[in-house]
């Protein structure tokens, strides 16, 4: 039973790593949709009572603003929607129209527990598509129009039209499998010592 | 059963590392570019306001990053009344006055500006021997990323040294307002 707890711990302190490294910056939490909406209204309302949500950066959008149109409506795929990202753009709650929660409680303990799993698995997200990440770095669609918007009359002393710079590596999280692998491998030898001791000591 | 549990864990250890493994290739999350991806049609154009050569260069900036953060009441407010040349400490006190939310830093100190980039808020910068501000949008080691209210169709790219060499010579002056920046794309 010791060999037990020794892995438990071992887990626990495997989970911790994510949750400390989650805590570094706020969360963006965003609610989309319809200003005459009565689902949306009921939303924002809830949300913005809600301290804990209110301590992030907390974004109420509707649909007849810019920002929407430009930013969200590619991507929303129902109104309204309640989307948490992470401060690097990643999804780890988005739910709309019906697949919402119907109470303020049910809303917060469903956000409360993506919260917790991205921290605890920070590898398990909503948003890991790799096939799409792997199409937006082969043909960024914004960068395209972005390049194709006319040139401006003056051009200003040496400056030139933007051009994105590489993007950074995303580095390996080797540290965090090795993490696993080793408290694997801890967990096995030493519930195996215990398993021979036990025996060698029934014997 | 009990020496089932030590087994039943290490597996469940395993999978778990397993998971991370086949994950972290989905793991390739590109930032946007540039970080203060300020919408065109969000981006304030300088005007002029009383002399043919006074500009609202500052002012532009400063709506152009009020509406990134989602300020569309007061940004509109400031189109509507505000306007004209104004030095660094003049508007510092105005800002005050209007009881806008915001953080300068006049020691020309890159760190303020790679702080209000990574924070999304974007900075108000000031160049051209002070004749001039426009809006940072990302300062990345090699270059820094400018909104031009005088062509804001599009950003400019600017190596970081001539810029940062160019903004201290201006007095080092850079202002951020402090609201929610807009989320960034998934």
């Amino acid at each position: 039973m010791k060999g037990l707890w020794f892995a438990i711990a071992l887990l626990v302190a495997v989970m911790a790593t994510g949750v400390c490294q989650a805590g570094e910056d706020a969360l963006h939490i965003s609610v989309v949709g319809d200003r005459s909406d009565v689902q949306y209204r009921q939303l924002t309302a809830w949300l913005r009572l809600n301290d804990r949500v209110q301590k992030q950066k907390y974004h109420e959008i509707t649909t007849d603003t810019v920002i929407y149109k430009e930013r969200y409506a590619p991507n929303v795929k129902g109104l309204p929607t309640v989307r948490i990202q992470q401060p690097d753009g990643v999804v780890i709650y988005e739910k709309f129209g019906s697949q919402l929660p119907t109470t303020a409680s049910g809303l917060h303990e469903d956000m409360k527990i993506a919260v917790l799993a991205s921290q605890i698995f920070p590898w398990r997200k909503n948003g890991a598509r790799p096939l799409r990440d792997k199409l937006k770095q082969c043909c960024p669609l914004r960068r395209q129009q972005q390049e194709a918007e006319p040139e401006p009359e003056e051009t200003v002393e040496e400056e030139s039209v933007l051009v994105p710079p590489p993007l950074p590596e995303e580095p390996y999280p080797g540290w965090r499998i090795l993490i696993c692998a080793l408290a694997a491998l801890v967990g096995a030898l030493g519930g195996a010592i215990w398993q021979a001791v036990t025996m060698y000591q029934e014997k | 059963m009990k020496r089932l549990f030590v087994p039943l864990v290490v597996i469940a250890l395993a999978a778990i590392a397993i998971d991370a493994d086949l994950n972290s290739y989905a793991k390739v999350y590109p930032s946007e570019f540039p970080i203060v991806n300020v919408p065109t049609k969000l981006r304030q154009r300088n005007w002029i306001r009383g002399a043919p050569n006074n500009g609202s260069c500052l002012w532009a900036s400063t709506i152009s990053l009020l509406r990134w953060q989602e300020q569309y009441a007061l940004a509109d407010r400031i189109r509507l009344t505000r306007g004209g040349g104004e030095q660094p400490s003049q508007f510092s006190k105005r800002l005050y006055a209007a009881n806008m939310r915001h953080v300068a830093h006049a020691k020309g100190n890159a760190a303020f500006l790679e702080w209000s980039c990574l924070t999304r808020h974007g900075a108000v910068v000031v160049i051209k021997n002070g004749e001039h501000a426009v809006t940072l949008v990302d300062l990345t080691a090699e270059a820094a990323y400018l909104l031009d209210n005088n062509y804001p169709e599009k950003f400019r790219e600017i190596s970081r040294d001539k810029f940062l060499r160019e903004w201290r010579e201006a007095g080092g002056w850079a202002f951020v307002p402090l609201y929610n920046p807009a989320s960034p794309l998934p």
